[in-house]
């Protein structure tokens, strides 16, 4: 009965520490912030990165190449550009291996493959530990848009909006519209299905607020989504539930869920991390 | 009678190329040629310096529309057009690190690192700073680095009016009002340089209309306006076309259209907007409007009222 009865609660239990786990994204210092738009265009810790990048692919091509010389100078590069990690993040400092990319740069010097390899696995090593801790979350904070500050002007009571409250205001539209229809309001439906399109048509002015080049907003409002938003305003006109749900639909999977799936879920996880930044 | 004099063998000295290389010499102001702030050429130029004060070029960094559609100048694509360091035709400048707050500047549009001087569509005798006459300043295409869309609608209008015609209008003056040196100067034609916006007027826009069942129909042809309406690059102009219903002189309902600077209306095109009303109505009024991007409030261009036997 024991027996049963052990079985049953590691079965409960790892059944509750399976469903309970989490993914965790580390958040970066605020001192991160200094080297991103607004507070700087030169991006010194990316270039920073990309220097360290590079001198590792250097210092490793050229261990290959046997060009003794160069792996010094990357060995060399590699270094410095590590410790200024520290420099640039005073909060990183700590992690950083400043020993092991010393010997390293000496490893090379002495052209001693075993050391070389293990040190530059103890750099290497923290490098992917900060990866993996810290890379979603700063390009989802300082590469990723901002939509805080993007507005659209509602072509009903031309009240500009933030992003969310007019997503709101155009859904709200669209369940007055099934609303009436149902409560056979049809005079109502109708002209509330029309806000619906009208506030559809005009969620393009976000777009350009980012993409300056016009192309991605033909992918969303191209000729397919015009042709499509003419017949959902002939079925609105019919009253016709039917073809306001298919084409609704049409529109919902090939426009609608795109922009949703590229720019929603990163700003949702953003947000979050935001907040706890603060 | 003095003063003819002075003027006359002041002209006559330097009419010389060699005394005009010794104008230079003397009178060179160096730091003019080293991309000042515009105050500093409001000096002679004063005319010139207020009308650019008042234009939407000297805010175009600091205005609140910018700072917020650029996210606090985060977006880094937008901020070159707003504080160019030197424009060229058709070509997007590079951004400026210096004096930003003035935006587009006197020494963004005319002054060239090339040639060490300023360039205008004048030949110019003016020894504080080296002049260049350059006939780019006369055409559309010194305007097209930074407002490349309307350029290129502007050019598919195939017409003899050029940006400058429109948007920089000219009268008879003096280029500069620093006593006595204006007097060394023959009046020319200066440009407007707060470069108003303008509006478009009833003449610009035609409007037909076409009664359905629970719809109208309206034809809007853009006959005055040689690019979009509304246009622009980026920012949020916007064109409204309102159409009322009345009963009975009562209104009865109302629908709009609102036209962004993507979908505007193409010059001598006509386009088509449907409004709906699903209300009994007698009389039908559609009138136009604009909002510019910096504005709050619309401003009414034209409007039509129709009689209907429904």
């Amino acid at each position: 009965m024991k027996k049963i009865l052990y079985i049953g609660l590691s079965i409960i239990t790892s059944f509750t520490i399976a469903t309970a786990k989490d993914v965790r994204l580390g958040i970066p210092p605020k001192t991160l912030e200094k080297y991103y738009p607004p507070n700087s265009e030169k991006y010194e810790f990316l270039m920073n990165m990309y220097k360290a990048s590079t001198a590792f692919t250097g210092l490793s091509t050229s261990i290959r190449e046997k060009d003794w010389q160069r792996a010094e100078k990357w060995a060399k590069t590699l270094k410095d550009a590590y410790l200024k990690i520290g420099e640039l993040v005073p909060q990183w400092d700590k992690v950083l291996r400043k020993e092991e990319a010393n010997f390293l740069v000496q490893a090379v010097k002495n052209k001693d493959i075993r050391k070389i390899q293990f040190f530059a696995n103890a750099v290497g090593n923290t490098c992917s530990k900060c990866h993996d801790r810290y890379l979603a979350s700063t390009k989802l904070l300082y590469h990723f848009p901002d939509f805080d500050t993007v507005t659209l002007e509602d072509p009903i009571t031309s009240v500009e909006y933030n992003v969310s409250d007019y997503m709101k205001k155009m859904i709200t539209s669209f369940k007055l519209l099934n609303v009436y229809m149902h409560d056979s309001k049809s005079k109502k439906a109708k002209k509330e299905g029309m806000n619906f399109v009208k506030r559809l048509k005009g969620l393009s002015q976000m777009c350009s607020e980012c993409h300056t080049n016009q192309l991605s907003e033909k992918v969303y409002f191209g000729k397919d989504f015009y042709q499509k938003v003419k017949q959902l305003e002939q079925s609105i006109k019919n009253l016709n539930p039917n073809k306001i749900s298919q084409t609704f639909n049409w529109i919902n999977k090939n426009n609608c869920s795109k922009c949703h799936n590229v720019h929603e879920v990163p700003t949702m996880i953003r947000e979050k991390i935001k907040k706890k930044q603060k | 009678m003095k003063k003819v004099i002075f003027l006359g063998v002041f002209f006559l000295f330097f009419s010389c190329e060699n005394t005009q290389k010794l104008a230079y010499k003397l009178f060179l102001e160096e730091d003019l040629l080293k991309r000042p702030k515009s105050k500093r050429c409001a000096d002679c130029h004063q005319n010139i310096y207020n009308q650019w004060k008042n234009s939407r070029h000297s805010v175009s960094w600091v205005s609140d529309d910018f700072k917020k559609s650029s996210n606090r100048y985060s977006k880094i694509k937008c901020l070159s057009c707003h504080a160019p360091l030197e424009i060229e035709p058709l070509k997007e400048p590079k951004l400026r690190d210096f004096h930003r707050e003035e935006g587009i500047n006197c020494v963004s549009c005319h002054f060239k690192e090339k040639t060490n001087s300023m360039h205008g569509p004048y030949e110019v005798f003016s020894p504080p700073h080296y002049s260049t006459k350059d006939p780019n300043y006369t055409k559309s295409k010194i305007c097209a680095g930074c407002h490349r869309e309307t350029y290129k609608q502007w050019k598919t209008a195939n017409t003899q009016k050029n940006c400058q015609n429109c948007h920089m209008p000219s009268k008879k003056d003096n280029l500069i009002q620093k006593f006595p040196f204006y007097l060394l100067h023959k009046k020319k034609e200066v440009h407007n340089h707060s470069s108003p916006p303008l509006i478009a007027s009833k003449e610009d826009i035609k409007l037909k209309i076409k009664v359905l069942k629970d719809e109208i129909k309206v034809l809007i042809k853009n006959t005055g306006i040689p690019h979009k309406l509304p246009t622009a690059d980026q920012g949020k102009p916007k064109l409204y076309i309102k159409a009322e219903f009345f009963l009975n002189g009562e209104k009865v309902d109302e629908d709009s259209n609102m036209i962004t600077h993507k979908q505007g209306i193409e010059y001598n095109k006509e386009k088509e907007f449907t409004f709906y009303s699903f209300e009994n109505f007698d009389l039908v009024k559609i009138s136009v409007s604009r909002k510019l991007s910096w504005k709050k409030k619309a401003e009414p261009i034209t409007s039509i009222s129709l009689d209907i036997e429904k």
